[in-house]
């Protein structure tokens, strides 16, 4: 087997004894500088510069795996909670000690660019600045801002004349369509190193890891259509294909890592409509105009808030909706709200509420008001710095943040223990994004999670039907994304909502999902499998 | 070195290059530059060449350096941590006059007997490893330049010894008997040698998984005639990844003078 060497050691020594000659301490500090920013084995020269920082192995591993096998280019894609931020400053602290990376791009959803300017200079010391309109792109050598300001032009020609030597993208999964515009602009910029973050590196089909390759990696899977060829092939080519894959990406999951963690409680509360509220609730049943599809939809929105039931019956102008409307206004208190209100002051300490609907959000909050608790909102339609706020003031003054899943999009708030799903959602992937917000890397104490269920509802149902069945997916849900884009199910929330409405009884409801998960299992199984003949 | 000592060292840094230390307390350094200091590092080329121009004295900065992370917003001045562009902008001065010397041993001597000074070249290498990971490894190799006789960790070895920049009294150099070229010949042959010996697994497994990815890269591509040039690039990405490949750099050379006693030990 053949090594090439390159060297050109004897003309070199020429020119260096041309230079002046110079002292002991100079000579010996030359090599021990050289020394310091050389990689020596596997162990991270960053790490001695960083000691407040106790990174968790994995997050090592991961840093060490990318700078050493992957040259500086990866797809990071641990679960949420495992701390990307952290692999990724560990990797840019290592090359810019090295002096090999000066000029960064951290493109981050806007939400995020606070915290990763305070992330980057607290534990790294990188003097990362984000973007301001008063300041050229050029002025500050790490730059941090969000996609959607940087593909405006001007900044986008500008972006596309530098010359990076590290960009970081944050919530990658936004880029995989390679149609958009987004996609588009982030490959053409030019970057020596380049790190991807996500948590879900496949959302729905095997195409989207290929477009996330495709930058980290141009060309390593070949053209599209020879890559979705070879996918259809026999599984020893998909398995080769994966470790293809594997060969730009790092992906740790949860339960890998688990003794690091602490706990995690999880508890159902009940709640039982009023009389006046489960009549109303039955009548949905009964409105024949509507596909049982929209039934389960307007069931789900009452069974969080009057408020989410008026806001879908309000965009039909018909004179039943309107009856229905005066109808929901007889109403009394939501007895779940109430049930939840009171649990929370029992509580006694910071909690987050997740919700489904906006305007159940804003209920809420009136209704703990009410009663004494200051609870702050969040969600995805907020401008930045009213987010930065409304955290801040979580984190200082509020007992309890409410929240939408589109609004808890990579935050950390693992200063607060305890999490209410006040709607569950219907994917289990969900659930883990949201739990991963306060279990996750740098939490100290046991986490306390809560359900919150109707009974006699669509809520005690999903509970039962799919909650329940959670250990069966033990195992499967960190990896559901790819088992079910595997078995060409495209998308976990139309199919459950399509088993509940199409199903006569529970029963078949529940047989249905438990066929669901065999598949996704024995596909899992067969996946192990290969694996370790491999 | 940990962010405490990053004040000693600057301090160092400055005092042995001339440049005056106008104010120092815990975590705070103000310094005044020299004009040779302030060119490396202030990057106003400009104003240095107008200065001379017209045949002036340029002032020198004087640059504040806060290394304590509290005192940031006490004073202004530039933060400075590892990592940090300036701590850079040293190490590289460092490097790149610290790549050649000449040094004596300092050797106490009396006007009786004169002292001879034996030649040896010390070769700091770095060498870099490229395939299915990259690695460094820092190589130090003494070449007596009257025999050949070469070692191995030299640096280690005389790190605690002392060396001055110009003969000692009393004392001379023999001359050499091998020149430097041949000097640096036989230990590239020998580095290449070794490296080759310990390498196996290294060269084994970059060679498996550069072997694997080519084939996969065959089976990807359906048109053979479209888009050549794609094709290769692919080609050559693979192999600048994964083929295994040793880069041997400089780090430095020195001449280096020692007693007979020394260069005896050296040896044993």
């Amino acid at each position: 087997m053949k090594v090439q060497i390159n060297q050109h050691l004897v003309s070199e020594c020429q020119e260096l004894k041309e230079q002046t000659s110079c002292d002991w301490r100079t000579f010996k500090q030359a090599c021990q500088i050289t020394k310091m920013k050389s990689t020596q084995g596997e162990r991270l020269a960053s790490l001695s510069f960083l000691p407040e920082l106790q990174p968790m192995p994995h997050q090592k591993e991961a840093a060490e795996k990318v700078l050493h096998e992957m040259h500086g280019r990866a797809i990071l894609a641990d679960e949420v909670g495992l701390g990307k931020t952290i692999e990724a400053g560990l990797i840019l602290k290592e090359l810019m000690i090295k002096g090999l990376v000066k000029k960064v791009l951290i493109l981050t959803p806007s939400s995020l660019i606070r915290q990763w300017e305070q992330e980057m200079n607290q534990k790294f010391y990188i003097p990362a600045r984000a973007k301001h309109r008063s300041y050229d792109w050029t002025l500050y050598e790490v730059v941090v801002t969000s996609i959607d300001l940087a593909k405006k032009s001007p900044h986008q020609e500008e972006i596309l004349q530098q010359d990076y030597d590290m960009l970081i993208v944050d919530e990658a999964h936004r880029l995989k369509n390679s149609q958009t515009k987004n996609y588009q602009f982030v490959k053409k910029i030019k970057a020596t190193y380049c790190l991807l973050l996500t948590a879900t590196p496949i959302q729905n089909k095997l195409d989207e890891i290929y477009n996330l390759v495709q930058i980290v990696r141009p060309g390593l899977l070949g053209e599209k259509k020879a890559f979705k060829q070879q996918l259809k092939k026999d599984p020893e080519t998909q398995e080769a294909m994966k470790q293809l894959i594997q060969t730009s990406m790092v992906r740790n999951l949860r339960k890998e890592t688990q003794n690091q963690w602490t706990e995690r409680n999880i508890e159902t509360i009940y709640a039982q409509f009023s009389d006046e509220e489960q009549a109303f609730y039955n009548s949905i049943d009964n409105e024949q105009s509507n596909h049982a599809l929209t039934q389960l939809t307007m069931k789900r929105g009452f069974c969080s808030s009057r408020e989410a039931c008026f806001q879908m019956l309000a965009k039909n102008q018909t004179q039943h909706a309107i009856d229905r409307i005066n109808e929901l206004k007889e109403l009394p208190q939501h007895a779940k709200a109430i049930q939840m209100m009171n649990f929370v002051k029992e509580l006694g300490e910071k909690c987050i509420i997740f919700t489904e609907y906006k305007a159940t959000q804003i209920y809420l909050q009136w209704l703990l008001h009410q009663h004494g608790l200051l609870a702050v909102t969040y969600n995805g339609d907020f401008r930045k710095s009213k987010k930065q706020w409304m955290l801040h003031l979580f984190e200082t003054k509020a007992d309890v943040l409410i929240t939408t899943d589109a609004g808890a999009e990579g935050l950390n708030l693992q200063h607060c223990r305890n999490m209410i799903h006040y709607d569950l959602p219907w994917n289990p992937m969900k659930l883990e994004q949201r739990i991963g917000r306060i279990h996750r890397y740098g939490q100290t104490r046991n986490v306390q999670i809560f359900y919150m269920i109707l009974k006699n509802t669509v809520d005690e149902k999903i509970l039962n039907l799919l909650y329940d069945k959670l250990d069966l997916f033990e195992g499967v849900v960190g990896e559901l994304d790819q088992i079910l884009s595997d078995i060409g199910v495209g998308n976990f929330e139309d199919e459950m909502k399509e088993i509940l409405s199409e199903s006569a009884s529970d029963q078949e409801a529940s047989i249905k999902l438990d066929n669901l998960i065999e598949v996704a299992k024995s596909h899992q199984s067969e996946r192990k499998a290969i694996n370790e003949t491999s | 070195m940990k962010q405490a000592d990053i004040q000693p060292f600057l301090i160092e840094f400055f005092t042995s290059r001339q440049a005056s230390i106008v104010e120092k307390s815990d975590g705070i350094l103000t310094v005044k530059l020299t004009e040779q200091l302030d060119e490396q590092l202030m990057n106003r080329p400009f104003y240095w060449q107008y200065v001379k121009k017209l045949g002036k004295v340029g002032e020198t900065m004087s640059v504040t350096f806060i290394t304590d992370e509290e005192k940031r917003d006490q004073q202004k001045g530039e933060w400075i941590h590892f990592g940090s562009p300036r701590l850079d902008q040293i190490f590289h001065i460092i490097q790149r006059e610290g790549a050649y010397t000449v040094l004596y041993e300092g050797c106490q001597s009396n006007s009786t007997t004169k002292t001879p000074l034996h030649p040896w070249l010390i070769c700091n290498i770095r060498v870099k490893y490229r395939g299915f990971l990259s690695k460094d490894e820092l190589v130090s190799v003494g070449i007596r330049l009257i025999d050949g006789t070469m070692r191995f960790q030299m640096m280690d070895e005389i790190e605690h010894k002392n060396f001055v920049s110009s003969v000692p009294n009393f004392c001379f150099t023999l001359p050499t008997i091998i020149s430097t070229e041949r000097a640096v010949e036989r230990v590239t042959e020998e580095l290449q040698q070794r490296i080759k010996q310990k390498s196996t697994h290294f060269v084994n497994k970059s060679h498996r998984l550069y072997e694997r990815e080519m084939d996969m890269l065959k089976k990807l591509i359906i048109d053979d005639e479209k888009d050549d040039a794609e094709h290769q690039h692919a080609k050559d990405q693979i192999f600048e990844r994964l083929y295994p490949q040793v880069d041997l750099e400089w780090i430095n050379l020195g001449y280096f003078y020692v007693s007979e006693q020394m260069s005896k030990e050296l040896i044993s």
